[in-house]
């Protein structure tokens, strides 16, 4: 069940020994990685430690390294008191997908205002890409305390235990998943388990309760809208603007993706599920057999997406007219508001008295 | 003398078989009955289509949609600061509530935490939006039944709150008020005693209508056992807030979930009720305008001092992530998915899960077998918002 090894313990042929590593913020890392990997009990791969070794042994590069660490420095969720979450490692999940591929270009998002000593370290994204070797370089930032001792990584005790078993009921229908410590947990499964997981979810996880149901499309938006709104801005940063599709939690291998969440009102936790759908075979089965809840979201993501639900008692639209065409929340679906007046819509601004007519910017289709 | 030939026998066959065929043309059996999208038993443009068998309905399909707006494609296009004043508009009796779980989700995913004077002005206001949409349904409720007057003492006295919230934010029903970082200004001089003795009010105002309504023997006849929803059902279908307590399921997010604002810091109670029934779902509701009257009592003795904004970056960089958010709205669960790449202007997806689309998806389910005047009061009882359910 355990990604990491079945049963062996982890390679550490390439880890460090905390003498190797000389730079002073790095020791500290390799310290507490080498506690949690000698100590973690075998979680299904996506508890915040684990990741080091996975890295290690299957990406290994500099740039998920630096992915993992600008990975750190985005996640911190705002309670102070909290545990402070490592989601920042296990973004980068153990397949090698890197949800912030984006982040070499973007590093460290600017500390946000509090919560900064509690959860970023601004350094370690310069650092930690370029200095040491790769292999070396625990992709993990511990809850950053700025205590010396080494922390034992934090481990979700309600929600990795959910997690475990649900790998436990469907084995390799879980493609994935990754748990913000205190916080959520997302799995991504297989279509052909979709509804099975669904099922497990209700009747052995406890996770009763039927919260919503969509879809999200990737598709990274087009250029121009962004470009314009950066100058708008005064950004200096249009590039941000993701040119190449990148999943989020629990990465993603498709341009569309289901999204549910379930939870359970008696233990108060939820989980969020996803499932990468192919847009050649864009279906999956009906969750309205498992949680009737789901007849209406089904019917409104297939509105919107596209996407059939075998199995629905009744596929028809639900928000918009019979005899609508098209899927209006897929990204190449127009806002038909921006096909005539493009952003920023200042079109309709007179001009002072004395300026010329026509400093409007996108003023197009005529003044109106 | 009066000997029946065959022919008159087979006109009279005849003309029965032509009355036959015109009653099923007819369909004299039995009525297919629209209520709505205008009718003012259905909160805004809900469309019900109802399948009548004499008074008994024998199905009921909604038909939601007439005031679908497109807030999920409308997020994508605007900024974090455009889509607050968007989503004022979903619950919109229910104002500040809705912005909160938005602004937090922002929080979320930028890691930027608002000062505690902000948190705490935020639970108050949140609060007030509590008062001001159940205090309406409290009323409402009755005039749906056919008690006309308590309507007049819910919006007389809900009027205060409204008028609490233009002194604080600038608008009476969508204030706007909230910013990812903290509160857009501070509440004005003397806004806290006013507020005081508004709650007093209020609380005056739930006896009132627990005199008026909860006691009325005709309010009951017409309430008990009628639209019971059993607690596994409710769960299945995503039923939240009152409707779930009203079955017996202790949940309540401000109490379960983590959450920066400030419930925690005072005392208050969870009122569920085993029945499941319309009434239960009205003496929940009554019960929790109550505690919300003391939630805000207590907030406002303890309100920290110092900023409502916390230290912000110039330009708002949201880093790319994804963001969960949800809190105990008027109406029930609402939260807000919002997924970030990182970009300049708003988020990537913003999934709005509205109380009330779950609410309204069990009709179907319960109104088979009701009668007619039960089925206004079970969608009473039930209450939802269309713009929550259309968003």
């Amino acid at each position: 069940m355990s990604r990491l090894s079945s049963g062996d313990a982890p390679d550490r042929s390439t880890a460090p020994s905390a003498d190797d590593i000389t730079d002073p913020t790095l020791a500290a890392e390799v310290d507490e990685a080498a506690v949690a990997n000698a100590d973690q009990p075998s979680a299904g791969g996506d508890a915040p430690s684990t990741p080091p070794t996975e890295e290690l042994k299957t990406a290994g590069t500099d740039e998920d390294v630096a992915v993992a660490d600008a990975g750190a420095a985005d996640g911190g969720a705002p309670p102070k008191g909290d545990p402070p979450p490592t989601d920042a490692g296990a973004e980068t999940t153990s397949d090698g997908a890197a949800p912030d591929a984006t982040a070499p270009e973007q590093p460290a998002a600017p500390p946000p205002a509090d919560g900064d000593a509690v959860s970023t370290e601004p350094d370690p994204v310069p650092t930690a890409g370029t200095d040491t070797a790769p292999a070396a370089e625990p992709a993990t930032t511990e809850p950053a305390t700025p205590e010396p001792e080494p922390e034992p990584e934090p481990v979700d005790e309600l929600r990795q235990p959910l997690i475990d078993r649900l790998r436990a009921s469907l084995g390799d229908g879980v493609v994935d998943s990754h748990v913000r410590v205190g916080d959520d947990a997302w799995v991504r499964v297989r279509p052909d388990v979709w509804r099975r997981a669904a099922e497990v979810c209700r009747n052995e996880l406890g996770l009763t309760y039927f919260c919503y149901l969509s879809m999200i499309d990737w598709l990274p938006a087009p250029a121009a809208p962004e470009a314009e709104s950066a100058e708008t801005d005064g950004d200096a940063a249009p590039a941000a603007a993701v040119k190449e599709m990148t999943q989020g939690y629990a990465g993603g291998d498709t341009r569309f993706q289901l999204l549910a969440r379930l939870y359970s009102p008696a233990r108060h936790l939820g989980i969020n599920l996803k499932c990468d759908l192919a847009e050649d075979d864009f279906r999956v089965e009906s969750w309205s057999a498992v949680f009737a809840g789901a007849d209406w979201h089904e019917r409104e993501t297939w509105e919107m997406f596209g996407v059939e639900f075998v199995g629905h008692p009744h596929l028809v639209h639900i928000y918009l007219p019979g005899d609508f065409e098209g899927h209006p929340l897929r990204k190449d679906f127009p806002l038909l508001a921006r096909e005539v007046k493009p952003w920023p819509g200042l079109v309709d601004v007179e001009p002072m008295p004395g300026e010329p007519e026509g400093e409007a910017e996108g003023d197009e289709g005529g003044g109106g | 003398m009066a000997v029946t030939t065959d022919w008159q026998k087979a006109a009279y066959v005849a003309g029965q078989a032509a009355d036959a065929r015109l009653n099923i043309e007819l369909e004299t059996e039995g009525m297919t009955l629209n209520i709505g999208p205008q009718h003012p038993a259905t909160h805004g443009t809900l469309r019900i289509v109802v399948r009548l068998d004499g008074e008994q309905v024998v199905w009921a399909d909604p038909v939601p949609g007439y005031m679908h707006r497109g807030y999920e494609k409308l997020c994508e296009v605007r900024k974090y600061t455009q889509i607050n004043t968007l989503v004022n508009r979903i619950d919109w009796l229910g104002h500040f509530a809705n912005e909160v779980p938005f602004i937090l989700a922002c929080e979320q995913l930028m890691g930027i935490e608002a000062p505690p004077r902000a948190q705490w002005i935020r639970t108050i206001l949140f609060e007030l939006g509590r008062i001001a949409n159940i205090a309406l349904f409290l009323g409402d409720m009755g005039v749906q039944l056919g008690a006309i007057t308590p309507v007049f003492y819910a919006f007389r006295d809900r009027e205060h709150v409204l008028n609490l919230l233009e002194a604080a934010t600038g608008g009476r029903f969508h204030p706007n008020y909230d910013r990812v970082g903290g509160l857009k200004e501070d509440l004005p001089k003397g806004w806290v005693d006013e507020c005081k003795q508004v709650m007093d009010g209020i609380r005056t105002f739930c006896d009132e209508m627990e005199d008026l309504i909860v006691g009325n023997e005709i309010f009951e006849a017409r309430c008990r056992g009628i639209g019971v929803i059993p607690p596994h059902i409710a769960l299945d279908y995503g039923l939240s807030g009152a409707n779930l307590r009203a079955s017996g399921v202790d949940w309540d997010i401000r109490r379960d979930s983590p959450s920066p604002l400030a419930w925690k810091e005072v005392d208050w109670k969870v009122w569920t009720h085993p029945d499941g029934d319309s009434f239960a779902r009205y003496w929940v509701r009554l019960q929790e305008t109550r505690e919300a009257t003391k939630i805000v009592d207590q907030l406002l003795d303890g309100l920290p001092g110092g900023p409502v904004m916390a230290k912000m970056p110039a330009r708002l960089r949201v880093p790319q992530g994804e963001a969960w958010a949800h809190t105990e709205n008027p109406l029930g669960e609402m939260g807000y998915y919002v997924v970030s790449d990182g970009g300049p202007s708003g988020p990537f997806r913003c999934k709005i899960r509205s109380a009330s689309f779950n609410n309204i998806s069990i009709v179907p389910w319960l109104l088979r077998g009701v009668f007619v005047p039960d089925v206004i009061t079970i969608l009473a009882s039930l209450y939802f918002i269309l713009g929550d359910i259309d968003r």
